[in-house]
This record gives structure tokens, sequence and C-alpha cells, in this order.
């Protein structure tokens, strides 16, 4: 009997736990994925890797990131790209040149452009997250990337500033984070595909150590980046998100 | 007066050589490098001319929470036709200081580069208003100069500088006042150029002017869209007569996800001439004519393979000079370019093939570490 009433409580768990997910609303999918990428603070080391055919360009970056990334900091530390250094709040972004010791003020739409030369945009490197606030969500039927069943949400821009008209983003079931989105322009072609791999528990959240984008209008071209020492609700070094720190 | 500046200046490099070496002693140094060779052939009356630039730069930094040292020393070595302007060698320190955040304010003393308004082409608040065609963007020398930046907010920002020319002979001193409001950046700059007659002009121009000089305007650049830039001088002495208005309007738009991206930039200089037969160097500005355009169009191919075209034009002789270049990056940090110019004028016109040149070409490899 005891057995038996254990068997029907695991059993209705189970189903409860099923109807639970078979119920999960496309807006519910997302704010999960929302909440899991927020943060107030943060800091990170990142290894850029820009492939082209056989040939490769590394990169080294350190920097720091504000309210879901609303704020970044970035500064290069390979030898070649050495003290450039990024500030963005919101949409705006300013360029540090250790050469001239001058900063820059790059127009909006350059955000579009690849990061020195990489698949991946300013906007896309320093963009994270609210999701739920810029585009409308709709599941698609579920798909299995890399072993991990996926729920499969198309988000439709529902705001005017974004980068992206239509993504399709491929969210693992067990955790809620996307393993892959796909990016489309508002003529339905597709532009970028990002995939994310490695994940770890950071402060809670479950963090993608590597990321792949592939830039599909680049022909044979891949950017590959690794995280490395990230970190949550850090101490940040003080008026690190002004113009005057980017000449320190 | 003059000699209280004199010798204000030359005791002012004391305490810049004692900072700068106290600031190697409590960080950790970083020294990189670059070299860059230029081969140029130019085309003059159907002859070719041969010349070669060999750059080799050293840049030590050293930073820590404080302090910044930052000294770029470059040597140049000169090969074929140019060797006869030139010479053989030249070394430049093109900066050479010390930066220290006291947490309210940044305070930097040395060899540094002063810029007030928008940075690049054009700019009426650009101390020094010389052009490398060949790559617009190269550093230009710094001054011995004491400045201060105090932050009013994280965009917002009051600079102000006090310096010295080479021969401690001219000094300049400005301010600017900047801003960040709704995507703009925006501000007002003012600039005093004092010099002694018969002394070059502050920095590097070659003209020679008899009494100090002002400059006074705002700027601004921000997004509607496309990138908008403007800025507007005004130039007079200390009697505010002798004036003249110095200006420019430009615009940029990118495509196919910024990889194509279009530029340019309206430049007005009430003092320039209106046709070649009043044409003379400008002192206190770009060139010689009143109206400019630069255009200029950049695609990247990819992430190694990028081609620029860039026109410079004199509006009122209607001259240009046409450059298009092709740039590939073979690995981290070396570069090769490949670059040509052409000229459109003639006779006695800003750009003509008679008095430059029919075209050149470049081939340049740069090498960082």
């Amino acid at each position: 009997m005891k057995y038996k009433l254990k068997f029907l409580g695991f059993i209705s768990l189970w189903i409860f736990s099923f109807v639970q997910i078979l119920a999960i609303t496309p807006e519910e999918i997302i704010r999960k994925v929302d909440k899991n990428a927020e943060f107030n603070t943060q800091s990170f080391a990142i290894t850029m890797k820009i492939q082209k055919g056989k040939r490769t360009l590394t990169k080294k970056i350190e920097g720091f990131g504000m309210v879901n990334g609303k704020k970044s900091f970035m500064k290069f530390t390979n030898p070649e790209d050495d003290g450039v250094k990024y500030l963005k709040i919101e949409k705006e972004l300013w360029i540090y040149f250790p050469d001239a010791d001058d900063i820059m003020k790059i127009s909006g739409h350059m955000l579009r452009q690849g990061m020195m030369g990489s698949d991946i945009s300013y906007e896309d490197m320093m963009e994270s997250g609210e999701w739920e606030e810029k585009y409308a969500a709709r599941l698609l039927p579920d798909e299995t990337i890399g072993g991990n069943l996926c729920f499969v949400i198309e988000l439709k821009a529902k705001v005017p500033d974004v980068a992206y008209e239509t993504q399709i983003m491929y969210v693992e079931k067990n955790n809620f984070v996307p393993a892959k989105v796909d990016m489309y322009s508002a003529g339905g072609r597709l532009i970028k595909k990002i995939s994310f791999h490695d994940f770890q528990k950071i402060s809670g959240r479950t963090v993608a150590q590597k990321v792949i984008i592939k830039d599909t209008r680049r022909a044979d071209s891949l950017t590959t980046v690794e995280y490395g020492n990230v970190k949550f609700d850090v101490k940040l070094p003080p008026n690190v998100f002004t113009k005057e720190y980017l000449r320190r | 007066m003059k000699n209280a500046i004199q010798n204000t200046a030359r005791v002012l490099i004391l305490p810049t050589l004692f900072l700068q070496a106290f600031s190697y002693l409590y960080a950790e140094p970083k020294l990189t490098g670059v070299f860059r060779n230029d081969t140029l052939i130019l085309s003059k009356n159907k002859t070719g001319h041969f010349s070669d630039i060999l750059e080799n730069r050293l840049v030590l930094k050293n930073n820590s929470d404080k302090w910044k040292l930052y000294i770029d020393g470059r040597f140049y070595l000169y090969f074929g036709e140019i060797t006869e302007q030139l010479g053989d060698y030249d070394a430049e320190l093109m900066r050479s200081f010390i930066r220290y955040y006291a947490g309210w304010a940044d305070f930097t003393l040395g060899k540094t580069y002063i810029n007030l308004g928008n940075s690049g082409i054009f700019n009426p608040f650009e101390i020094d208003k010389t052009l490398n065609f060949s790559d617009v963007s190269y550093a230009k020398k710094g001054i011995l100069a004491f400045e201060s930046v105090i932050p009013l907010g994280d965009l917002s920002r009051l600079k102000a500088y006090g310096g010295y020319n080479d021969t401690f002979k001219n000094y300049s001193t400005g301010f600017d006042l900047g801003f960040n409001i709704k995507s703009f950046d925006l501000g007002l700059a003012s600039i005093r150029n004092g010099t002694n007659k018969n002394e070059k002009i502050f920095i590097h121009m070659p003209e020679y002017i008899s009494e100090s000089r002002n400059i006074a305007g705002v700027y601004f650049k921000g997004d509607l869209e496309l990138g908008i830039q403007a800025a507007y001088a005004h130039h007079f002495n200390d009697k505010i007569k002798h004036d003249f208005i110095e200006a420019n309007f430009g615009f940029d738009y990118s495509f196919f996800g910024a990889m194509l991206l279009l530029n340019t930039i309206f430049y007005y200089n009430e003092n320039g001439g209106s046709s070649p037969k009043n044409y003379a160097l400008q002192s206190e500005a770009y060139f010689f004519a009143k109206y400019y355009n630069y255009s200029g169009l950049i695609y990247a191919y990819d992430e190694f393979l990028s081609f620029d075209l860039g026109v410079f034009s004199n509006l009122n002789d209607k001259s240009s000079i046409i450059i298009a270049s092709v740039n590939n990056t073979i690995a981290n940090g070396l570069k090769v370019t490949f670059m040509t110019a052409f000229l459109t004028g003639k006779a006695d016109d800003e750009y003509s093939i008679h008095k430059t040149g029919e075209y050149f070409a470049l081939a340049r490899i740069e090498g960082r570490f």
C-alpha cells in the first residue's frame, strides 16, 4: 500500500510537470529565458576567434556590463588592438583609439557592423535579454538541438528599434536557455545563426561559455566567442560607464 | 610676458619627466610596436618617381588605478626621391605624457594630442589642420601641454588645456564644454592661439601670422536615422576684427548590415580663395579654397578584405583627388594595402595633374606586435 501511494504520488507529480510544460505559453518561455539572462552588474573576459577559410584572427577582450547590457564597457587586450575601448550606453557607442588618444562617437547605424570585422555586431555583442519586451512570441513544433529537446519560438519584433525583424529561438526544455537563434531580416532572409555551447552554472544562471556566430552574408566565415571569468553582481570600477573612463 | 611664458614652459618639462619616471616605477610597463612600409610610385609628366618610407613605432604604456604613462616614439627611414625633401631619416616623439586620475577630474601633463569638437576630417577646432591623404586617420603629433578633463556627468565634461609649441614661443589654450542630449554629442569650444610676429603659427602650419587669434563656436554629432554632424567656428583677433567663419556639415549611412558605409562632409572657410588665382595657404584653416567636400565609401567584403574609395574635392575649381584602396588582413596584426590616386584638375587647380602628377600608387605593409 505504501509503495502504491509512493508510485501514485510520483506519477501525479510527473503528469503535473508534464502538463505544466505542455501548457506553457511562448511568453512564459521567453520570460524564463529573460530571467536567466538578467543581471545588474557583470564582468567578463572574451577570446574571439574570427575564421575565414584557413585563416584565423584572434581578439582578446575584457569588459563590464550593467542592467542587462544597457551599459557596457569593453577593452581589447590582444597586442594589435591593445587599448582600443568601447563604451555603449543604450543605442549609443563611443570608441577610444589609443594611437590618437581620442574618443569618437559612432553613428547608431554602425552598431550593425561586425565588431572588429567579426560576424558578431556591436548590437549582438552588447545587448542581452528583454526578449519579451521587444518581441511577440509564437510557439512552433519542438526540435532537438545537440541531443536536447527544445521549444522552438518565433519572435516577431513589436518595437521598431531592434536589430532583427524576426528570430527563431531554440530553447532547451530542461533549463530554459537558448541553444540556437536564427536571425532574419525584414524581407525574410536568414542573416545570422548563433549557437550556444558549454553551459555552466554561474551565480544561479545557466551561462554559455562558447558562442558560435555565422553571418550568412559572409562566405566561408565563422566567429567563435569563448567566455572566461564571467562574474555577476560584481562591484564595478567607479565611473566605468563614462567617456572619461575610456581614456584610462 | 613672453619670456615668462617661455620660462614656464621650460619649467613644465622637469615635473613631466619626474612624473613619468614615477609612473614607470609604480606599475607594470607594456611595450607594443608597429612597423609600416610605404612604397610609392608617382607619375608626373609621364615619368615615374620612386620613394619608400619605413616607419618603426614603439609605444610604452604603463597603467595603474591612478596613473597612466604613454610614450609613442617613431623613427622614419626614407629612400628614393623623397630623401630630397625629407633627408635620409627622421625621428619623432609623438606622445610622452602622464595622466593622473583624481576621481573628480583627470589631469594630463606632457606631450599629448589635444583635440576639441568632433574628431575627424575638417574639424574647425582641430589644432593641427594638416592632413595625410594616404591615411586620414594617421595620428597627429602632440603638443607640450597641461590638460584637465572634469566630468560633469557620464557623458558630459569640461576639457581645458594650455600648451606650447615646439619652440615655446607660441602658446595655445582652450576649452570644450561637451554634453550628450538624446543621442547627440554637442558642445561649445573655444581656442586661443597666442603667437609672436614672424613666428610659425601654433604647431605645424608653415604660414606666418602677426597677431594672436581666437576661435569660438559650437558642434554636434548624432543620429537622425543617418549619422549627422556639424560644426561652426568663428575666428577673430583680440579686437574682434579680421574675423571669418569656418564650418562643416556631414552625414553618413550604412547598408547591408553596415558592410557598406557611405559618408560625406562639406567644409566652408570664408577666408579661402574662390578661384586658383587667389589661393593662399590658410594658416588657420584647411587647404586653400572656400568650399570642399570629402566623400568616402567603404565596403567590408569580409573580416579580412575591404575596399575604400575616397574623393577630396575642391568645390571652387572643381578639381578632385580620387583615392581607391584595397586592404587585406593577412594574419593577426599584419595588413597590406594597395592604393592608387588620380587627380582631375588642370593648370592651376588645387588638385592639378600639372602641379602634383597624374597619379600615384602605394603599397603598404603594416605589422603590429
